[in-house]
């Protein structure tokens, strides 16, 4: 197992009198290394929170994390910085999350300096590392030394991708990295992060709200409702015998890719 | 193929960044009273550096005085017209210049520097570190910078260094709640996010991804600073605890005309346009530069 998480739970707002939010509900499950595992949900539901409860980026009210046996949250900084250099991931919206007043360059090469120990280079090696990220993510040299605001969605996406493979990372977590790209460029990202996935022997943890792109992404799928997991297995199982109610729901909701079927061009 | 692709790699680093020192400068221009501030401050800057060589009468800096031609009204020989004790008048105003813009700009240097340390600690790490860092500003805020600037400046003594210190502990306050309130707005982007997920330390986010991204309001405050810190200097010179008298400066300058107006009224006059024409480029310039690095702003 790469990642296993145990009943986690996360609430936020009790250092006050009166009941916290509860983010996450004893939520528990476990990616394969090597595999893809998607999370769906809806906005709200605490896709996002998960996160960054296994960055460490917040802490949590109970449970354990851990990352190829190694409990996260109780790892000393360090240690936690090593992992890190493992452990990475692309953001949702490629447009806050890339720096506006840095270079391309400067913003692929900056996990290489913060984990210089793990993985160590000279400045001449660290161009020359993200010049090879970049043809990988299907940019060119060309784009080096040119700011964030150059470039289109897709393209900012792939940057951010170039930025979490930088330190050659076994892990992904890709936090609904199309949701913010037209369907166009999302089937772009979404064959680059397969063929990415293929060459490097990635493993994902692929957060969605898209069923589609889940689907055609992952080997397994948990379903997350208001902060629990209603439903988890194989994708397949999942999309053609769903069990619970909600997932049933999220299904039907889903719209047919066939236009023949679409409501909008249904003949009276 | 590849010859084609060397080319562009060699071509496009200078040219993006050019592009933009292009596209900022013609927003620049937008406002020809901006263009105007930059001239004179230029200007002045080049006068200050050069005044010791190509004033028409250096000998009456070091206090060479010529009591047989006292306020002589401006002229051609003295375009100023003469103080009280003879002296060239366009010669003092033009070394005057050195001591006011060199005190401005350390005043302004020194408050950006103690202010950016401070607000941005305080805001980054908030919490009791940032109630602690954040109560001297706040005590100094309650007192008239003036009068505190007064108060210290008197208790140090006279002379430039001591003004500069006195004056820059009044100062730095506003820089400070300035980068703090940046810092907290700037904390949760993103790319801030970004930067932590990715193992970055506290130094590193404040240095590489905050501060480059608060630079603009700090520079447009530091330029519209830079015209008042030159009018506290001449006020603390009028006031005769800034710079001795001996050595020109605008403001001690214009506190010995005092007592000679209205008959000699070009003793003052020309001290007096100076520290205008000063403080009122400055602030063009800094109307200017809030213009290009903050277009919210506009007008």
């Amino acid at each position: 197992m790469s990642l296993e998480i145990k009943n986690v739970t996360k609430i936020f707002g009790t250092s006050r009198k009166g009941e916290g939010f509860t983010a996450l509900d004893d939520v528990s499950l476990s990616v394969k290394k090597g595999s893809s595992f998607g999370l769906v949900g809806e906005s709200g539901s605490g896709k996002t929170t998960l996160t960054k409860c296994i960055l460490r980026l917040e802490s949590l009210t109970s449970g354990t994390i851990r990352f190829e046996g190694k409990d996260i949250h109780a790892l000393s900084k360090a240690e936690m910085r090593r992992v890190r250099a493992r452990l990475q991931i692309v953001f949702q919206d490629p447009y806050a999350s890339l720096n506006p007043r840095i270079t391309i360059h400067d913003i692929i090469s900056e996990p290489l300096i913060i984990h210089r120990e793990t993985v160590p280079m000279s400045s001449r090696q660290r161009t020359e590392r993200v010049e090879e990220l970049l043809l990988q993510v299907g940019l060119s040299r060309e784009h080096l030394f040119r700011y964030p605001h150059e470039f289109s969605g897709g393209q900012r996406q792939r940057i951010g991708i170039a930025r979490a493979l930088a330190v050659k990372p076994e892990f992904l977590i890709l936090d609904e990295p199309t949701s913010a790209l037209d369907v166009s460029v999302q089937a772009e990202v979404l064959n680059l992060l397969h063929r990415l996935q293929d060459e490097l022997g990635l493993t994902y943890f692929f957060i969605s709200h898209d069923l589609g792109v889940i689907r055609y992404v992952c080997d397994e799928v948990a379903v997350i409702y208001r902060g629990k997991l209603v439903e988890q297995g194989p994708v397949d199982d999942i999309f053609d015998h769903p069990k619970d109610d909600y997932t049933r729901m999220l299904l039907n909701a889903m719209p047919d890719p066939d236009p023949d079927l679409s409501p909008f061009r249904r003949v009276e | 193929m590849t010859t084609t692709e060397t080319a562009t790699v060699q071509a496009r680093p200078q040219s993006a960044r050019m592009e933009n020192w292009g596209r900022a400068f013609y927003r620049f221009r937008q406002s020809w009273l901006s263009v105007v501030g930059l001239a004179i401050v230029l200007l002045l800057i080049l006068v200050a550096l050069l005044s010791p060589y190509i004033v028409p009468h250096p000998e009456h800096l070091q206090g060479v005085t010529n009591t047989a031609a006292r306020f002589q009204p401006p002229s051609a020989s003295a375009w100023f017209g003469t103080n009280e004790l003879g002296q060239d008048i366009f010669s003092l105003v033009l070394v005057g210049s050195r001591i006011s813009l060199f005190s401005g700009m350390a005043v302004v240097f020194i408050a950006i520097v103690v202010g950016t340390t401070v607000g941005a600690i305080a805001g980054y790490f908030g919490g009791w570190l940032d109630e602690i860092l954040m109560r001297l500003p706040d005590l100094l805020l309650t007192i008239p910078s003036l009068i505190l600037a007064m108060a210290v400046a008197a208790a140090l003594g006279t002379g430039v260094f001591n003004m500069i210190i006195a004056i820059a502990i009044t100062w730095w306050p506003a820089y400070a709640r300035l980068v703090r309130g940046e810092v907290i707005g700037k904390k949760e982007e993103q790319f801030m996010v970004a930067a932590r997920a990715l193992g970055a330390n506290a130094t590193r986010i404040l240095c590489r991804h905050i501060l480059p991204n608060i630079m603009s309001p700090i520079v447009v405050k530091a330029s519209l600073d830079m015209g008042f810190a030159i009018l506290t200097v001449a006020s603390l010179g009028f006031v005769g605890i800034g710079v001795k008298p001996p050595t020109p400066e605008w403001g001690t300058l214009l506190s010995g005309a005092r007592s000679y107006m209205p008959d000699y009224w070009w003793t003052a006059v020309a001290p007096g346009t100076a520290i205008f024409l000063a403080v009122l480029a400055f602030n063009l310039l800094g109307d200017g530069l809030r213009d290009v690095l903050d277009p919210k702003a506009r007008r």
